[in-house]
């Protein structure tokens, strides 16, 4: 069944990292429905960004995007945050 | 110590213990090539096109399992290199592509010859940079190595402005790339998907293991023979696959898929447990999927967890080094025994047998896989096989049967055309100790024939056998099946291959009936240089069998038997 999904990425901050993530949803054929770059606040993470991207597939599709992310090597960490209660994803920001 | 941005390039690649690269120069990689000429330890290779740079490094990481590299100018110096590149990608060949870029402060101007390499890249390469500063050369260097061997290997390009190849900078060799690309974690394989896998190996009657690329990459024949032994289980192989297992091993079956020997697939339909180790689960190898290996789990090991489910469901998914994976197994398995499978399989090979072009007269006509097997005799199966793409390399992996690792080069994702020369250069770098043959047919052959040039500059034994049937012949096959023999743009006029070799200072010979083959080849293993030899085949045959493109892998074109009467 296809639906939205939210993932949150944490990436290296520098550029053409945004091309990279966007690169892969296009050559896999996915649709970003929204997309959310900021610089990960002061948690810790120097030279991190945050981003936010909503999609549309299905739990494979979800799994091989997840799995593709995980491929590009400025991808530090990809969370499938879709069934999280809106306020945990908070508090993981 | 001081060193120029150039001279650090060369620095950490002798560091690398890189001994070849192969490279075009040109505007703005000149400082790396004036560097070069201090460094006398590596050698290098000049090529006629920079596609044949890309092959080259290809080639040479494929026989070797080390890094190649590749050395070439901004702009069109940088983007002949992309079919290399995709090449290397789709078959995970550790490459690393060094390029020139235009000064830093000219970037994004449409300078001369300035190309965003980097951009066009970046979906045909495991990783890329764009380095601007001297300072970040020696780490991005070591970094892109590592990143290019590593886990599911392919490869890298570092594209260098040229201000940064000029600067002069304080170098010191980095102990380890410090990159958290470099920090990351090698997979472990899972204790309880292992136990699970033992188990339906244990319980399987009709075992079949798939065996890829990963299993040549990750050096586990030795772990798969032992494994595969003990639990009696037969094993079919990829394209890429071939030589990982050694074909004349009882228990080898063959090839799989669109050309794979009509026994494997009937088998796979039949299996009641796939263990496919190292492999992607290619629409050429599974056919049509709603109907691929219906009765059979499936167990599937891979270095990369993106591959795992992809095309086929399977039971078991295991991420990690396919290796460890055997040699964890194979202490565990139930030995056995498993005769009903055995007599299923070996009816099936019986029943293709009658078929087997090899079994037939030739009626005085030259075959493609009469040149292959006569080939394999003469070389006892001994000699490194680089081939191109299309009929030629089916028939090679039919009728070469490759008993060793690392013996079989050829182009199986991207299916490039033109490959072959320029990869056995390198290969023939690699492996100096090796008989080096490419296959190719007509018309990949002329895509680098230029290649030849380099083959004599640089005074490197090649054997050229060129399949030359004066058709496209894949696609003429396909138009013969599928578009009612209208052959559309696939008759092909060549050179004189004789004439072309002796051009270039070379030998060349031409073949053009059966007992002709093993003298020639006897006479090419026996010339100090590279020689093309021209072997005039029957214009046209086809590669049987066939999987149509979206079939089921059951239902195959076979040779009609008729035929071969009428050829009798």
């Amino acid at each position: 069944m296809i639906t939205l999904r939210t993932f949150v990425l944490y990436v290296e901050d520098r550029p053409g990292v945004l091309d990279r993530v966007a690169s892969l949803f296009r050559r896999r054929n996915f649709n970003i429905d929204s997309l959310h770059v900021q610089r990960a606040p002061g948690d810790g993470r120097a030279g991190v960004s945050r981003m936010t991207i909503e999609v549309r597939a299905d739990e494979q599709g979800a799994r091989r995007i997840e799995a593709n992310l995980y491929k590009l090597i400025d991808v530090l960490m990809v969370q499938d945050v879709t069934l999280q209660p809106l306020a945990a994803a908070n508090e993981e920001r | 110590m001081k060193r120029t941005g150039a001279e650090i390039v060369w620095e950490v690649l002798v560091g690398e213990n890189v001994d070849v690269v192969f490279g075009y120069p040109g505007g703005a990689i000149m400082p790396v090539y004036d560097a070069l000429l201090k460094y006398p330890q590596v050698h290098h290779v000049l090529v006629r096109h920079e596609q044949g740079a890309a092959h080259m490094a290809d080639g040479y990481a494929r026989a070797s399992g080390r890094v190649g590299v590749a050395l070439a100018t901004s702009g069109p110096g940088a983007t002949n290199l992309v079919t290399g590149i995709a090449t290397a990608m789709l078959d995970s060949s550790p490459v690393v592509c060094i390029t020139g870029q235009v000064s830093s402060q000219l970037l994004g101007s449409d300078a001369f010859q300035e190309t965003d390499i980097t951009g066009v890249t970046l979906p045909i390469t495991k990783h890329n940079y764009l380095v601007t500063r001297a300072e970040e050369i020696a780490e991005t260097l070591r970094e892109a190595f590592h990143i290019a061997r590593s886990g599911r290997p392919g490869p890298v390009l570092v594209d260098i402005t040229k201000d940064a190849q000029q600067a002069t900078v304080e170098y010191e060799w980095p102990p380890a790339p410090s990159g958290r690309a470099s920090r990351r974690k090698a997979p472990r394989l899972e204790s309880r998907a292992l136990e699970a896998a033992l188990e339906l190996v244990d319980a399987a009657e009709r075992p079949l293991v798939l065996a890829g690329h990963g299993i040549v990459q990750a050096e586990a024949g030795s772990a798969l023979r032992a494994f595969v032994e003990r639990a009696d289980v037969p094993v079919a192989s990829t394209l890429l696959g071939l030589g990982g297992f050694p074909a004349t091993h009882p228990l080898s079956l063959g090839m799989m898929g669109m050309h794979g020997e009509a026994w494997v697939n009937t088998a796979i339909q039949e299996a009641d447990l796939l263990i496919a180790l190292g492999m992607r689960f290619d629409d050429r190898v599974t056919g049509r999927l709603a109907t691929y290996a219906p009765r059979a789990r499936k167990i599937h090991v891979e270095i990369d967890p993106s591959e795992l489910n992809k095309n086929v469901k399977v039971d078991v998914a295991l991420t990690g080094d396919v290796r460890d994976a055997l040699e964890w197994l194979e202490p565990r398995v139930q030995p056995r025994r498993r005769r009903a499978w055995a007599e299923r399989i070996a009816a099936l090979k019986g029943d293709s047998a009658v078929r087997d072009i090899q079994s037939l007269p030739d009626g005085g006509k030259l075959f493609a896989a009469h040149v292959i097997h006569d080939l394999w005799r003469a070389t006892h199966g001994k000699a490194l096989v680089v081939t191109d793409v299309g009929q030629h390399q089916m028939w090679e992996a039919q009728y070469y049967k490759h008993d060793y690792h690392r013996k079989l080069v050829t182009s199986g994702g991207l299916g490039t055309m033109g490959f072959a020369l320029p990869a056995a250069i390198g290969a023939r770098l690699a492996a100096p100790d090796e008989e080096v043959w490419v296959i190719a047919g007509d018309g990949g052959f002329q895509m680098t024939a230029c290649e030849l040039s380099t083959c004599a500059q640089e005074n490197l034994k090649v054997n050229v056998a060129v399949i030359n049937n004066g058709y496209l012949g894949m696609v003429r096959q396909w138009q013969e099946f599928f578009y009612d023999g209208r052959y559309s743009a696939t008759p092909l006029r060549s050179p004189d291959f004789v004439k072309l070799a002796e051009a270039h200072g070379l030998t060349g010979l031409r073949v053009e009936r059966r007992a002709e083959v093993g003298p020639a080849v006897e006479r090419a293993r026996r010339e100090p240089g590279t020689v093309v030899i021209d072997f005039r085949v029957e214009r046209e045959d086809s590669v049987y069998p066939m999987v149509p493109s979206g079939a089921d892998l059951g239902d195959m074109i076979r040779r009609p038997l008729s035929a071969i009467e009428r050829d009798e």
